[in-house]
């Protein structure tokens, strides 16, 4: 009887399935599927160039895809009716894009803004808050970052490491369900790298929030993930947690990358 | 033929009637010159194919041909098409829709210095394509492209003459009339001369104002932490001085 019943497997946050990508004939992404469930904390490594970069932009709809398929908690975001795959209609976009945030690697603030209207505006344009209310909060997640002092200085007014936390807290006021990052410790010295190590562990434990994230730094990717992905030629050569993609990879690609034996040496 | 003051005196009062006329007929053509001229850069930048090729096509044309035969087209080819507007009408419209080509061009180029990843964040927070251009491109487009609007609305002024070949009684159409009453164009084309200098001087202190004003407000929307960046305004000012004066 039991076995007749239909298991409830919720729908994963993320959903690539059999996405291609080609830039002017050179394949970037190919045939790529991956599902991440909601809440994970995925990693993604590889050489430069592999294409990492380029997954982050297709999910933030910044990049279009040549052929598959891209599910956000099993609402597509291409209408795949004729063949090839083409990003839905602005109107029917904003509602799948709304739930998916991004720092980038070089962070992208409005200059003409404050650091607080850039944490504010945002909410205020999508009728998260109004502007009371967002100004309120820009204020708290200033200060949970760190940046409780800073909220009237122009964005060229802070430093590298200050910046990316504020496009942090820009991205965390929208409150996505999926936040991106690229690269966020290649601006940082170290001793900050653990600080926002900390604000990424905060956010996941008080959001529950799925992040994916590109990085260079192995000691990082540890330390933060829960799924490491290894990336190369635009596919997934290896796919686990971090103590066993980062002792035992199977991968001769990626036990090269990691400086480890090859295992049929 | 030597000066005469006593006609300065009795041309003053058509100049005055004139000089009205060349500053509505100023003001109005900067403004529709300014907001069709950001019409256009934004149309051409946000549409493709068939009507982009209409929209720049048509720009390329208008900038390409001299506003002298522009003006006759409006004044005497539309009333066969059953449009008859009044002289001061056309010539708004021809001076307007003229330098909003140019001005397309200018403000074109401070949209094409916003690099790509402010578009990009404004996509990844979700803003509307109203939002993006309205809150985010053209407040930083605009801005630093404002010495040379300036630049365009001074030679605007300086070509508000040629409305009086058709027939607009500005400051020139004034004096041409007056010269062929009295056989006495000196002192008639030197006070309109003298005149233009003053607009224009006048119309260049205006845009320091505005200029200063504008950097003083960026000042104090930075302030409160760092202080004013002296040095960065007096580099502003110095590039504007460059570009205007
Ligand atoms: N818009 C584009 N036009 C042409 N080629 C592109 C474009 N975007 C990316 N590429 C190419 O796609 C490939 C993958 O780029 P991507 O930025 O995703 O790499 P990456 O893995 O992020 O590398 P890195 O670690 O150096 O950041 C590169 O070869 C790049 O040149
Ligand atoms: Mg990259």
């Amino acid at each position: 009887m039991t076995s007749m019943e239909p298991v409830f497997t919720p729908d994963p946050m993320i959903a690539i399935s059999d996405v291609s990508r080609a830039f002017k004939g050179t394949t970037v992404l190919d045939h790529l599927s991956l599902d991440i469930p909601a809440g994970q904390k995925v990693a993604l490594l590889g050489p430069s160039g592999s294409g990492k970069t380029t997954i982050l932009r297709i999910l933030m709809t910044l990049e279009t895809i040549d052929s598959g398929q891209i599910l956000i908690e099993g609402v597509p975001m291409y209408d795949t009716a004729s063949g090839t795959p083409h990003l839905l209609p602005e109107n029917r976009l904003r509602p799948v894009r709304s739930r998916i945030g991004m720092v980038f690697q070089h962070f992208g603030l409005f200059p003409h803004l404050s650091v607080l209207d850039n944490i504010a505006f945002p909410q205020i344009f999508n009728g998260r808050a109004r502007k009371a209310d967002a100004k309120a909060r820009a204020h708290d997640l200033l200060k949970t970052v760190g940046l409780g002092d800073k909220a009237y200085l122009l964005p060229d007014q802070l430093s590298g490491g200050q910046k990316q936390r504020v496009a942090i807290a820009r991205a965390l006021a929208l409150q996505p369900d999926i936040l991106l990052f690229d690269e966020p410790t290649s601006a940082l010295d170290p001793q900050r790298v653990s600080e926002v190590l900390d604000i990424f562990n905060m956010i996941a434990d008080t959001t529950g929030t799925t992040m994916l994230l590109v990085t260079h730094e192995m000691e990082f990717a540890r330390r933060f993930a829960d799924r490491i992905l290894f990336f190369d030629h635009g596919q997934i050569v290896e796919d686990g947690p971090p103590e066993i993609v980062f002792t035992n990879p199977k991968d001769a690609r990626t036990r090269a990358f990691l400086g480890l034996p090859s295992l049929n040496a | 033929m030597t000066w005469d003051n006593h006609f300065i005196i009795l041309i003053l009062p058509r100049l005055m009637k004139g000089l009205q006329i060349t500053l509505i007929a100023t003001l109005c053509s900067f403004a529709l010159a300014a907001s069709l001229g950001l019409v256009i850069a934004i149309l051409e930048k946000t549409t493709r194919g068939i009507v982009h090729f209409c929209v720049s096509g048509i720009a390329h044309f208008i900038r390409g041909t001299p506003l002298l035969v522009q003006l006759f087209f409006l004044y005497y080819l539309l009333p066969y098409a059953n449009i008859t507007l009044p002289a001061l009408a056309c010539g708004i419209a021809g001076l307007g829709i003229h330098y909003a080509t140019y001005l397309s061009n200018v403000y074109r180029s401070g949209i094409e210095a916003i690099p790509a990843l402010q578009w990009e964040a404004c996509t990844s927070c979700n803003l509307t394509r109203f939002q993006t251009w309205r809150y985010i491109i053209l407040p930083q487009a605009i801005r630093p492209v404002i010495p040379v609007i300036g630049n365009y609305f001074i030679a605007l002024i300086k070509e508000t003459p040629l409305l009086s070949s058709i027939s607009v009684m500005d400051m020139m159409g004034e004096a041409s009339i007056f010269g062929d009453m009295h056989y006495r164009y000196l002192e008639p084309i030197t006070m309109v001369g003298v005149l233009f200098l003053v607009i224009g001087l006048l119309a260049r202190g205006a845009m320091i104002l505005v200029t200063t004003s504008l950097s003083a407000f960026r000042l104090r929307y930075g302030k409160p932490d760092n202080g004013p960046k002296i040095s960065e305004y007096s580099i502003e000012m110095d590039s504007f001085r460059d570009t205007v004066l």
